[in-house]
């Protein structure tokens, strides 16, 4: 039965982390309500899947307007960070490809062992049964079998691996021969059925999978509000958080329909944050004390040490067809070069043998005038692989997010992104031009073309905003997401993340969103 | 007392021709500036809403002439459809194309365009290749006359035509068992292609 006889915990932001949050702790009685700037985005993505495959249809309804949903950038960051995000219900978690990767037991002591970043106030040990939590609340499928350089786990994985393809079976073969570990990727799509979710029928369409056999936040939200404990306000816009005289405990938060002309407050005992890196970072400061006399008081930490994942690729050409994309997951990868003895002077690197055929087939039929044009331009595809190179950074506080000059529909501003690449970067991508071609002389590419410094793509990933850290003079939460200044408000996300790694964020995102509900459903 | 200035015959005659060339030039350029061009086509604001058959039919057609290629024409019957029923101005387009072709093929070949062979529904489609360029007087001259509505046939019915080809047919043309959004199981992949 529902016990709504206690308030609600306030979260700001449907993505994977509040949705993590709000199943977990309606699962345990406790009452949640969720602001979401996004619209509705129905589950299983079905209507998406048929708007995108079957109708070729960019559908507004699942999007915000440039007055909602925008911020300003300055850097040498050449991607578009503010349409990385996709503020929907569900979060940007709604589009993402599924890979669930732990970080190593190294990444969380970077500064101790290679003399970069900072150490986290956690390790790999702490987090580890957070990570199998979160294998099998989203339904990992993967193996450590064939991958040697897998951190230790207590829980085998929830389902059996994505098999290699045929083509990455052979690359593999010659890679082995050369001292090189190909092997599968953990990711959280079903391989086989995973309780009432279907097994992946490959329909390789899996940012919009039409069966949810590919994890969606939504999954665990429809089944929050079904305990009749969970409010979604969509469309709602969470304009700051007010705390009480001493600054150290907040109380409520202002809001605002997106269509309407007033705010509205709204009273929680917690508050917790989980509008990713850069929202929730924006909302802190747009909450700071020195902006209003009941807000938060800050430390000059939010919104330093905005990290993104910087990942470059390569194509690699074949004489025999590759016919890349016959599986639409991913299948080979290799952590071999996450912690190289050079780690230090470079980051880690997570190499990735993409399911993408980049760049068909989007749009690529542009210019054509019959079908045989078309398949002309397809066939060289076919004889390609993209190599990907997941890189690890190390925080720079000059990479940051802070209120821009703009402002949305309602007067507030915007976050402001700086992001540029620093000397550790440059070192990383040389590293992984060699590591290219390594990969492309040992799998027998005829040629390969390696993209330059300033190709540099986020991966959607921004993390740092917020870090966790136990001095509050350098860090702006602690390890279990609480603001330092204002206990009972809290950030859950990457935001919180101290270093990047190499891998993929989104299973450490819910791992330690699972840990953060643990606390508040202990504590509160 | 100074007088009028002199001007001779030969120099306004100069003049006039260096201003018309310019004025031609900047026409020109308005027409075809870089992402602007002044034929570029557009939907009008018309209701959504159902087409017939008989136009679904021309529309299979005109998309299996600009392919050339095999393909399987239910998805493209079923990707017109919807487009005439979910948004504006894809309804109207397509009832004028079904009209405009089938008269043109009815005086080319005495038959509606869908019963047509392929080198006369081609032969019925050519003015849409010069519509999508028209770079002589000529050209322009008959495009400013009414074939604008060719642009509009090219841009929205024969390119997202061959669009919806290389995301689908193309696929299984190249040698894969299937295009993305269909089901392709787990078991093909591991297997050697085609």
């Amino acid at each position: 039965m529902p016990r709504a006889d206690r308030p609600a915990v306030a979260i700001v932001g449907s993505g994977i982390a509040g949705a993590a949050i709000a199943y977990l702790l309606t699962a345990r009685g406790h009452p949640v309500e969720i602001f979401e700037r996004g619209p509705a985005y129905p589950y299983p993505h079905t209507p998406q899947f048929q708007d995108r495959f079957l109708h070729r249809y960019d559908n507004p309804a699942y999007r915000l307007p440039p007055d909602l949903q925008g911020l300003t950038a300055s850097g040498t960051y050449g991607g578009d960070v503010d349409h990385e995000r996709h503020m929907v219900t569900g979060g940007t978690a709604t589009h993402w490809a599924g890979i669930a990767l732990r970080m190593t037991p190294e990444d969380f002591r970077t500064k101790t062992l290679y003399g970069f970043g900072d150490d986290w106030p956690i390790g790999y040990d702490d987090l580890e049964p957070y990570y199998g939590r979160a294998e099998a609340l989203l339904g990992v499928s993967g193996t450590d079998a064939d991958n040697p350089f897998a951190p230790r786990r207590s829980r085998p994985f929830p389902l059996p691996p994505f098999e290699l393809s045929y083509e990455d079976r052979i690359l593999a073969e010659r890679l082995h021969a050369a001292g090189i570990v190909l092997h599968t990727t953990p990711q959280a799509a079903t391989r086989t059925a995973y309780g009432d979710r279907p097994g992946c029928q490959n329909f390789g369409a899996c940012d919009v999978c039409p069966i949810g056999a590919r994890y969606s936040p939504n999954y665990h939200l429809a089944r929050a509000v079904a305990t009749g404990l969970c409010t979604i306000h969509r469309e709602t816009s969470v304009r700051r958080i007010v705390t009480d005289r001493s600054g150290r405990r907040a109380t409520s938060l202002v809001y605002r329909a997106n269509g309407a002309n007033r705010d509205l407050e709204h009273r929680a005992p917690i508050v917790v944050l989980a509008g990713g890196a850069i929202e929730s970072a924006r909302l802190l400061l747009l909450s700071s004390r020195d902006r209003h006399p009941d807000g938060v008081p800050l430390n000059g930490v939010v919104g330093r040490r905005l990290t993104f994942h910087h990942l470059w690729s390569g194509s690699m050409r074949y004489a025999a067809r590759m016919l890349p994309g016959r599986l639409g997951r991913w299948t080979g990868q290799s952590h071999q070069f996450l912690r190289p003895p050079t780690r230090g002077r470079h980051g880690g690197v997570k190499v990735e043998l993409s399911a993408n055929i980049v760049p068909w087939p989007a749009g690529n039929a542009a210019g054509t005038r019959t079908g045989t044009e078309v398949l002309e331009r397809f066939a060289p595809v076919t004889r390609r692989r993209i190599l990907t190179l997941h890189s690890e950074t190390a925080p720079d506080p000059r990479r940051a997010v802070t209120l821009s000059a703009a402002r949305d529909r309602f007067g507030d501003p915007y976050a402001h992104v700086h992001y540029d690449l620093n000397g550790f970067d440059e070192a990383t991508y040389a590293y992984g031009q060699r590591l290219f071609d390594r990969f492309a002389r040992a799998t027998g590419a005829l040629d390969a073309q390696h993209r330059g410094i300033e190709t540099y793509y986020s991966g959607g990933h921004h993390m740092g905003t917020c870090r966790m850290g136990r001095d509050p003079c350098n860090s702006a939460v602690d390890s279990f997401g609480a603001v330092h200044a204002c206990p009972n408000l809290f950030v859950s996300g990457s935001a919180t993340f101290v270093g990047p790694a190499a891998v993929n964020p989104t299973l450490t995102i819910v791992a330690l969103a699972i840990r953060t509900a643990d606390y508040l459903a202990r504590t509160g | 007392m100074l007088g009028r200035p002199r001007v001779s015959r030969r120099t306004l005659l100069g003049a006039a021709a260096g201003a018309c060339a310019a004025a031609t030039l900047g026409v020109w350029r308005w027409l075809y500036e870089p992402g602007r061009p002044a034929w570029t086509p557009a939907l009008e604001a018309t209701a959504a809403g159902p087409v017939t058959d008989a136009t679904l039919s021309t529309l299979v057609a005109a998309a299996r002439t600009v392919i050339s290629r095999p393909i399987e024409p239910s998805h493209y019957a079923e990707y017109f459809r919807w487009r005439a029923e979910h948004l504006p101005g894809y309804r109207t387009l397509y009832e004028r194309f079904a009209a405009q072709v089938d008269r043109a093929a009815q005086r080319t070949a005495g038959r509606a365009f869908a019963a047509c062979g392929a080198s006369d529904r081609a032969r019925v489609l050519g003015p849409a290749l010069r519509a999508r360029d028209p770079r002589s007087v000529v050209d322009v001259a008959w495009m400013a006359a009414g074939g604008r509505a060719w642009a509009a046939y090219d841009r929205f019915i024969l390119d997202e035509s061959l669009a919806l080809f290389a995301d689908t047919d193309a696929w299984v043309l190249t040698g894969y068992e299937g295009w993305p959004g269909t089901a392709r199981g787990l078991d093909r992949y591991r297997r050697a292609p085609r």
